[in-house]
């Protein structure tokens, strides 16, 4: 069953799969975040929910961020998964779009859109100059059309701890807990 | 000798000037000479006789010791008839006239009594124009598009020959002058025109116009009232009549059986359910179609709102393809660093350009238009999918109007079963009941009947006026038809009783220009404004004068031989030696004019001024007033 639902994912056509639209969702993520700034790791989550919003009901609640909940379950309700979303397993797909995510995280250094700060620290910020005019406005339409989906991904949940059991991978389920570098 | 009408001659001319007469004369029948030396005075009189018998001098047109003056009166034989005319001087053009029906003697010594006063133009009240028409028996003319009348001023442009008009025209001069005017004016003065071809004219106009009225309310009638199959008639209405009348008595005689047997059979007849039971069917039926409807309805709002999501869903993915595409443009092909099925490192391609995932050799355009296709492919679907949407939401209307009138129906139909279920009835009484709605049926249609007499009647009417009109109309054709032939035919005639007195005059002037002494024929144009003879129209410039001047002559003498003229017999001319003619020519011209005038058949006048009268003429029978000079000027406005 799985695999039936997973071909028929992959047949029709799916913006998750898409390198070059991945390019796109990063740059409408780093537009939306504070200062043009998103950790890595982080925008490959807020880019995998900024797919599919209706997983984040699946998210567990940090509580040391006010309203992180209220404003989990509105959006929640706001995008909510219709009969044509045909899913399978999301950690199955999270981890199909890894290499997709990071081929466009480096094509997009290679286009010099963005600059990775600091290697150990894998910080991606936006570096507006190199965007395209023309693209930079189809990207700020595409902010326009979801803007609060948008700073929630962008702003809020990158404020979870990137490890341990309370970090991003064990709350948003989409990985192995990851531990300090020793 | 015969009064040939119309006719105009001018008795008498007083000049007022403060009160006092600056210059007073009487004319007579036949030629008139005014002579005196140049510059003496002899036009401004001409032209305040043209002014005085209803001519409009514009302002440019006065001349300075005319303006001197007050008023011009004038006693004028219309027809025979006295009747005074009387004019105030103004440098403006359309000034009024006041008209005393009788001589000007009577007229001067009634003061202010008896007079009325006319305008120019006609307006609310008649104008002059209206007037000396009427008096002279000429038809008031109607020509062109806009309702224009033929004013007095237009005719005396043809019986006045001035020094001031082009010697090549017809027509005295006059701004915003058109041919048609100028045809209408020399075809009247012709006698192509009669009262009764204009009142034809008229006429017809009226008569169509009222039969486009009942033409328009025949047709509506028979379209509100008519049926199809059936003519609007009297007899069918009768017909309807006695069928409706007969079908009611019938049921009339029905009921009045049944009632009877009712009441003898009052104890006997069963109760029936018969009534309940065609009802509870009905009702039964009715339900299961609203079942049938709400199903539909349901099946189809399902489907619909699925598709909203379905037509959601592909906008998005067109969405995510266009954005998608704008990073293909902006970047190159994308260097995957690791293989997405084993996560081997790639290493570089040696071809340039290449995959670097599969090694073939490709190049951006391909991965453009892949996604151009997918793009056309969604766009192609979500367009179907939102014209199948609008086909539903269609239906789905559809569906919800047809649902409310068939519960509608269900609902009545439930009523009546209640009350079938309230008073069973007995199968005579159910009998009764639908008798007395079938005679409710048969009384409505004779009440529209009724309604419908009215409507034959007043298309009777109609019809009768249609007919009648129609007769009107075929006799005013007629009328103008016979008219139009008999104007064309009059038209040719006096043209040529005209042409043969022109050509008398030249080939009886002196040898001067030759084409005159040859003349054969002598063609003139209205609406041209222009005289031509033996095919030539220039001449030397006192030639062309003398050519007016017999042409203006003509006109006069021809109408003066033939009753068939609508001319006044009358002509003022001032032009007789203009542009250097010499003496003699002119002697000899007023000669000509002088036995014609005199041997015409009907009495006739001609007014002329000249500075070298014919010794002949110098008889007081022929002459007016003094002979003018420098010294004794013909208006003596000293004594003023």
């Amino acid at each position: 069953m799985l695999r039936q639902v997973e071909l028929v994912f992959s047949i029709s056509y799916t913006p998750a799969y898409d390198p070059y639209h991945t390019v796109f969702r990063f740059l409408v993520l780093l537009a939306s975040a504070d200062e043009g700034r998103i950790p890595a790791k982080a925008a490959r989550v807020a880019d995998f929910f900024y797919c599919f919003p209706w997983m984040l009901a699946d998210v567990r609640a940090p509580r040391n961020i006010q309203g992180f909940a209220r404003t989990r379950n509105r959006l929640v309700r706001k995008y909510p998964k219709t009969s044509y979303d045909q899913f399978p397993n999301a950690r199955v797909i999270f981890e199909r779009m890894e290499l997709i995510q990071s081929t466009a995280m480096s094509a997009l250094a290679g286009a010099d859109m963005i600059e990775l700060l600091d290697v150990s620290s894998e910080v991606l910020k936006l570096k507006r100059s190199g965007v395209p005019a023309e693209l930079w406005r189809a990207v700020e339409n595409a902010v326009d059309k979801t803007p609060d989906l948008l700073s929630f991904l962008a702003v809020s949940l990158p404020q979870i701890g990137q490890t341990g059991s309370d970090g991003l991978f064990a709350r948003t389920g989409l990985g192995e807990f990851s531990y300090d570098v020793v | 000798m015969t009064l040939y009408s119309p006719n105009l001659e001018v008795v008498d001319l007083s000049i007022f000037r403060r009160g006092n007469t600056v210059f007073s004369e009487t004319f007579h029948s036949g030629l008139n000479i005014i002579r005196g030396e140049n510059s003496s005075g002899k036009s401004t009189i001409m032209d305040f006789i043209f002014f005085g018998l209803g001519g409009d001098l514009l302002d440019h047109q006065w001349r300075e010791s005319a303006l001197l003056c007050d008023t011009v009166t004038m006693g004028v034989k219309l027809n025979g008839k006295d009747v005074t005319l009387q004019r105030d001087v103004e440098q403006k053009s359309s000034q009024p006239m006041r008209i005393f029906f009788g001589p000007s003697d009577e007229a001067l010594k009634s003061g202010a009594s008896g007079w009325e006063r006319y305008s120019f133009r006609r307006g609310k009240s008649e104008s002059f124009s209206q007037v000396m028409f009427r008096l002279l028996g000429l038809p008031e003319v109607q020509y062109g598009e806009a309702n224009t009348k033929i004013t007095i001023n237009q005719v005396l442009r043809l019986l006045y020959s001035d020094q001031l008009s082009s010697v090549e025209k017809i027509f005295r001069s006059q701004p915003f002058d058109d041919a048609i005017t100028r045809q209408t004016v020399g075809h009247l003065l012709l006698g192509a025109f009669s009262e009764e071809y204009y009142a034809a004219k008229l006429n017809l106009k009226a008569y169509e116009a009222e039969m486009k009225d009942v033409s328009a309310r025949i047709k509506t009638l028979i379209r509100i009232h008519g049926r199809e199959g059936h003519p609007l008639t009297e007899d069918w209405l009768n017909e309807e009549y006695r069928t409706l009348q007969k079908e009611l008595d019938d049921l009339n005689g029905q009921i009045e059986k049944t009632e009877e047997q009712v009441f003898s059979a009052q104890f006997e007849d069963r109760l029936s359910l018969n009534d309940q039971e065609a009802t509870y069917a009905r009702v039964k039926s009715l339900q299961a179609d609203i079942g049938k409807i709400k199903e539909e309805l349901d099946f189809l709002e399902l489907e619909a709102s699925d598709s909203v999501e379905f037509i959601a869903s592909l906008t998005k993915k067109l969405d995510a393809l266009h954005e998608s595409k704008m990073v293909v443009d902006e970047l190159n092909s994308l260097q995957f660093e690791f293989c997405p099925a084993c996560f081997a490192p790639i290493h570089g391609s040696e071809v340039e350009g290449a995959c670097s995932l599969c090694k073939q050799a490709s190049d951006q355009s391909h991965v453009k238009e892949r996604a151009l296709r997918l793009i056309n492919e969604y766009a192609r679907q979500r367009q179907s999918s939102i014209d199948l949407q609008a086909d539903r939401q269609r239906r789905i209307s559809d569906l919800k109007t047809q649902l409310t009138k068939v519960t509608e129906l269900w609902e009545q139909a439930g009523r009546h079963y209640t009350v079938s279920l309230r008073s069973p009835t007995t199968e005579l009484r159910t009998r009764l009941r639908s008798l007395n709605r079938e005679v409710g049926y048969a009384q409505r249609k004779l009440e529209e009947l009724a309604a419908r007499k009215s409507a034959v009647a007043e298309l009777k009417e109609a019809q009768r006026q249609r007919d009648a009109l129609q007769r009107k109309i075929d006799d005013a054709r007629s009328i103008i038809e016979t008219t139009e032939r008999r104007d064309r035919d009059q038209i040719s005639k006096a043209r040529r009783y005209i042409e043969l007195e022109v050509l008398e005059f030249l080939r009886n002037d002196l040898e001067r220009q030759s084409t005159f002494k040859n003349a054969d024929t002598v063609d003139f144009d209205f609406d041209g404004d222009r005289i031509s003879v033996n095919g030539e129209s220039f001449f030397s410039a006192s030639s062309m004068a003398y050519l007016r001047n017999s042409f203006i002559a003509s006109f006069a003498v021809a109408a003066a031989n033939q009753a068939s003229f609508s001319h006044p017999r009358f002509l003022l001319m001032d032009t007789v030696e203009d542009k250097g003619m010499e003496p003699d020519r002119s002697k000899n011209f007023q000669r000509l004019l002088y036995n014609k005038s005199s041997s015409s058949k009907s009495p006739n006048q001609m007014i002329i001024a000249t500075s070298m009268i014919a010794p002949e003429l110098d008889v007081p029978e022929i002459t007016v007033g003094d002979f003018y000079t420098h010294q004794n000027r013909t208006l003596r406005l000293s004594n003023a």
